[in-house]
């Protein structure tokens, strides 16, 4: 199904507004502003003021060169310079739109000769219709490198990483997380790029362990800090109670650790699925031999596959392959496939498949069961539908394994 | 390590002498770089042995990022000099600027910076024709900037202008490492740059002789310095590699840019002597930051908005993603589109993006776009078109040409919407453009049927207004004895609005400045009378409306007009005991039309106890009603609730909802006699609810 979803630059700007004291400064027209601020609004919950003047118009966060057509014409970094000027951040971030980014406007020199004294990252990649991740981790690292200077590391302090706040619930899931890691007698360093301080991100240099969650938004940040003397590590994306576990296990062994008290954590969550499901009686195996198709725009969806068949015995019509996805995890969800009897399900296009449940992203998920393509769309992977939100949503950990437990069963009890 | 640019006029022989110094520092024991930034790439030829090697935007163009090495693109001369050439996109398409940005992007991320060289020597097309070409003058570039020049005025006027980008960025600290003049061989060339020289404050660090041995160095594939050495030519270069060499170790001084102002350069071309080292106090214009609100989106969007909306056509956003996905996935557009088309239905049916990435942003996107037509037509469509974003805009890609040649080719209607995003202004711009192109596609009538109507909607129109139009406004239209001919945009397909000039008349769904002037372009396209009063809103508009039908038509609608009326005041009379005396503060804004409400407050017995007007708007018409308008401050409705103890604050100005009084904001009724009499039922309960909810509190 064809689809836009957000690029590089949206993601980008989403990064930059995921580390609280930093501030993402769009130089660009305003069009490219006013889906940045309500995003940046809806992911990273603040206080809500009002806030004035010619690069805010009342919203307090993304404020924005408002570029017009002579400013492309004539170049317009003096804008960067005054709105940097006055700004009260820690740290800034300047992002250049997809157009501004044709000018070659100086901004380094513009943010020099502001005047502003604190830390700043000018994100001159071009990265208009690249992949989220690949904006978010580029942006992430750039913020790393910026504030982080090189220091005696602590092997029992640990830096989580790759875990945008572009996905739904991460809040819950930066909680579960800091629980296991915790348990085990670690200390958290830093979430970096997943609601960390500006200070926690500066202190992130003294982690002897940075640990991955979603691999693919954290490479280049990964080599940041292995440039700053950590040992990096990339576990099982935690999607799962499987996987979730392997995570904590993988953390364990590399900080050399017993693992046993965050793995009770887990347990407990585990537990109470199961009383569930048992609870239902033949309800709870509704999602036995049930069929699903796919569509993530993450590395994830293998252990989620893997998940789904090991935990609930449903069955795979149509997984989405994505072309950016490297050999490895194609080669490990082919192998997975076949070894349950799917191997047409690789690469089918979900959008055509007639299933039970689909896993997508929001608007698609809404689309296909609205279409009768499946009896139950789940909204689970980014960009989720940016309705508001009360009650934690998350996808990855033990929560985000209940959360889609709750919402698959609730689908197909409908 | 340090950098120099060498800049200068194009054709001015700035390669062969970016080349001969090269050559000259390695000869010195120094590890050099040059890097040529110009298209045409033969900035590093001469260290070949002649040969062109491959450029860092054509690799780019052609592997894949995961296979993309640095060596690959890396080429070692003669000396030992490392050598990459830029490149560029063909004549005419794309945009060599930022192709210069992105060997930059590239060559960083992929190690330039930890590679062992004691000098970069940029050698930079012509002039500082933009951006891109500029970025070697920036500080984290250039340490030393050389101007090569002849005695040719245009020579010396590139000059000038490249002293005037250097000064864009200055930072305080001296970068001119002086001027390098390559003689034409014209009579008395050497004064008349050293008027020049004098005039901006820089020396000449060396005069390179016109000679037979350039030309014969040339043709063996070498530099002067490796062919010719201890020539003439080779001195002359060997005299700024002396000067850099002194650069290095400090003993050189640099200069400040000081370029002159157009008086001064009349008088270089007239050959008189500039007095003494002048300064032109040359600044650079600055546009204002435009009051935005009013702005709020691009030109882009608000094409997209109208062409969207009609069903059996397909829109193609020319540009990258992120555009179609901002302003297709979370906006009125596809809020509008599921309203409107049930859920089912996908908005990515009828909106398909090119993607622009960074490699059509250097070498054109007419490619993708020619692509994403052809997939149309496999598709089946009949109507496309074509809404170009910035990037096609700054690149020049000529979207007009190319839908042109795709209708041949395709059979279709390709349909160019060149608003290039804010190239054409802000979102209403775009709107305008959007609706005369969409209004190419109604079929001339020329009889027009006095009981048909088009309803004008505008982009937010959607179910609700749909769910009036079926009640409230259907049977208004009916009393006034019109059948709906189209609703545009609303519920349209092609073919309604192929048949648009059928209506003898046409109505606005709502009154604004911008929206009427939107409406006056279609109504010249399809002919009907258009009606001076929009779909009515509140009692009065309503009795206005008949009126003007009346006029229009020359029916009665007296008996219609009296029993509306009738069942309106049945109506507030039922409400009055919950809004009578009652007081509300009202603020408002320039380009809105409140005679509605004033008329509504009046019937229902509340007292307007003051009235403020924003003042931010762009478009500032003044309101109907005679009212005392003070300028508006945010923060000064605070103040009027102190002072007044006002029961609510109506406000259309979003900071104003957020004060602790009870305050909502003004809206809009839905026309017709059910939508004023559901926006005063909802009215008076807004006297009944918390001064301040308890979400409000926290």
């Amino acid at each position: 199904m064809h689809k836009e979803t957000m690029d590089g630059f949206l993601a980008s700007v989403i990064a930059a507004e995921s580390v609280i004291g930093s501030r993402a400064v769009i130089h660009g027209p305003g069009g490219c502003r006013t889906h940045s601020t309500r995003l940046s609004a809806r992911t990273v919950l603040r206080d809500y003021s009002i806030r004035e003047g010619p690069f805010y118009f009342d919203h307090p966060r993304v404020p924005c060169t408002y570029l017009d057509e002579e400013d492309y014409v004539n170049g317009a970094d003096y804008k960067v310079q005054d709105l940097v000027a006055e700004i009260d951040a820690e740290l800034v971030v300047v992002i250049q739109s997809p157009g501004t980014s044709l000018i070659g406007d100086d901004l380094n020199g513009a943010v020099y000769r502001s005047g502003y004294d604190g830390a700043f990252v000018i994100a001159e990649n071009n990265l208009m219709s690249e992949r989220p991740h690949v904006g978010y981790d580029t942006t992430i690292a750039s913020m790393v490198g910026a504030v982080c200077a090189r220091t005696e590391v602590d092997p029992k302090v640990v830096n989580i990483v790759g875990l945008p706040v572009i996905l739904e619930g991460w809040e819950s899931t930066v909680d579960e997380l800091r629980s296991y890691v915790e348990a085990m007698g670690l200390e958290v360093g830093a979430f970096v790029g997943a609601g960390c301080t500006v200070d926690e991100l500066r202190g992130s240099s003294r982690a002897g362990i940075t640990v991955s969650v979603l691999p693919e938004y954290c490479i280049d940040t990964m080599e940041a800090y292995r440039r700053l003397g950590s040992s990096c590590v990339v576990p099982e994306v935690p999607m799962g109670f499987g996987s979730t576990g392997s995570w904590i296990r993988t953390v364990a062994e590399a900080a050399g650790v017993d693992p046993a008290p965050a793995l009770e954590i887990l347990s407990r969550m585990e537990r109470r699925s199961s009383r569930v499901l048992l609870s239902g009686m033949h309800e709870g195996m509704k999602a036995r031999c049930s069929t699903y198709s796919v569509d993530l725009d993450t590395t994830a969806v293998v252990p989620f596959v893997e998940w789904l068949h090991s935990y609930l015995g449903m069955f795979p019509e149509a997984v989405d392959v994505k072309p950016w996805w490297d050999d490895g995890t194609k080669a490990r969800l082919a192998s997975f496939l076949e070894s349950i009897g799917c191997t047409d399900a690789m690469g089918r296009d979900a959008s055509r498949t007639r299933v039970d449940v689909a896993f997508a992203d929001g608007y698609s998920a809404m689309l296909l069961e609205s279409r009768g393509t499946c009896s139950v769309g789940l909204d689970l992977w980014i960009p989720t539908e940016h309705r508001m939100v009360f009650v934690d949503r998350p996808v990855l950990g033990g929560k985000g394994a209940l959360r889609i437990l709750d919402e698959l069963f609730q689908g197909i009890q409908r | 390590m340090l950098q120099i640019a060498v800049y200068g006029k194009g054709g001015i022989g700035k390669s062969t002498i970016s080349a001969n110094i090269s050559h000259s520092l390695s000869n010195r024991g120094l590890k050099v770089l040059q890097i040529g930034c110009d298209p045409k790439h033969d900035s590093t030829r001469l260290l070949l042995g002649g040969k062109v090697q491959n450029t860092v935007l054509k690799y780019l163009r052609e592997v894949p990022k995961e296979d993309r090495k640095l060596d690959d693109v890396l080429s070692v001369g003669s000396g030992g000099v490392h050598c990459i050439e830029a490149g560029g996109p063909e004549p005419g398409v794309g945009c060599a600027g930022r192709g210069i940005l992105t060997m930059f992007d590239f060559l960083d991320s992929n190690g330039i910076g930890d590679m062992d060289h004691d000098v970069r020597v940029y050698d930079v097309l012509g002039d500082v024709v933009c951006g891109g070409f500029a970025v070697p003058l920036r500080h984290d570039y250039a340490d030393v900037v050389f101007i090569v020049t002849s005695g040719e005025f245009m020579s010396l006027y590139a000059a000038n202008n490249i002293l005037k980008g250097l000064q864009n960025y200055d930072n305080g600290n001296p970068r001119v490492g002086g001027i390098i003049l390559n003689r034409r061989g014209m009579d008395g060339e050497e004064e008349y740059v050293r008027n020049f020289a004098d005039g901006v404050g820089l020396p000449i660090v060396s005069v390179v002789e016109r000679d037979p041995l350039f030309m014969q160095a040339e043709s063996m594939g070498r530099t002067v310095s490796e062919a010719f050495p201890g020539s003439g030519p080779a001195r002359a270069i060997d005299r700024i590699v002396e000067r850099i060499e002194g650069i290095r170790d400090g003993t050189v001084e640099l200069y400040h840019p000081r370029p002159l102002d157009d008086d001064s350069m009349d008088m270089v071309a007239k050959g008189l002597p500039l007095d003494s080292a002048c300064d032109c106090g040359y600044v650079r214009a600055r546009n204002p930051v435009k009051d935005s609100r009013s702005l709020k989106s691009c030109a882009g969007a608000g094409a997209v908005s109208y062409t969207a909306r009609i069903r059996g056509a397909h829109t193609i956003v020319h540009g990258p993603s992120s555009c179609a996905y901002m302003m297709c996935c979370n906006s009125d557009i596809v809020t509008v589109h599921r309203d409107l088309h049930g859920d089912g239905d996908s908005i990515w049916d009828h909106v398909t993006c090119t993607d622009l990435d960074d490699s059509a942003s250097v070498f054109g996107g007419i490619p993708a776009l020619e692509e994403a037509i052809r997939h149309r037509a496999e598709m089946g469509d009949s109507v496309v078109f074509v809404v170009s974003m910035c990037v096609p805009g700054i690149i020049g890609d000529d979207i007009t040409d190319c839908c042109t040649r795709m209708s041949a080719e395709t059979g279709m209607r390709v349909i160019p919407v060149p608003v290039d995003g804010i190239g054409a202004g802000g979102v209403v711009h775009g709107r305008e453009m959007a609706i005369g192109k969409v209004m190419e596609l109604v079929e001339p009538c020329d009889e027009k049927d006095m009981g048909l109507v088009n309803i004008l909607g505008d982009y937010r129109v959607g179910r609700e207004f749909h769910a009036h139009m079926d009640s409230s406004v259907e049977e208004l239209l009916s009393m006034a004895g019109f059948r709906i001919n189209t609703i545009y945009p609303g519920k349209c397909r092609l073919e309604d609005v192929y048949r648009m000039g059928r209506a003898g008349v046409a109505v606005r769904s709502m009154d604004n400045l911008v929206f009427n002037r939107n409406c006056d372009i279609i109504c010249d396209r399809t002919g009907s009378v258009h009606m001076r009063e929009a779909l009515p809103r509140g009692m009065g508009a309503i009795d206005r409306w008949f009126d003007e039908v009346s006029e229009i038509t020359g029916r009665d609608t007296s008996a219609a007009k009296a029993e509306v009326r009738s069942r309106y005041e049945a109506g507030i009379s039922g409400l009055m005991p919950h809004t009578k005396g009652k007081r509300v503060v009202v603020v408002t804004r320039p380009s809105g039309k409140y005679r509605w409400l004033f008329e509504l407050l009046e019937d229902l017995g509340v007292e307007v106890v003051r009235t403020r007007e924003t003042t931010y708007n762009r478009w500032v018409m003044g309101t109907e009603l005679s009212m005392s308008k003070e300028e508006y401050i945010s923060g000064m409705v605070e103040s009027d609730c102190r002072e007044l103890e006002p029961d609510l604050v109506l406000s259309d100005s979003q900071s104003d909802l957020h004060i602790g009084y009870r305050c909502t904001a003004i809206g809009e009724p839905h026309p017709g006699l059910a939508g004023i009499m559901d926006y005063a039922e909802r009215l008076s309960r807004m006297f009944r609810v918390p001064v301040i909810e308890g979400w409000r509190c926290a």
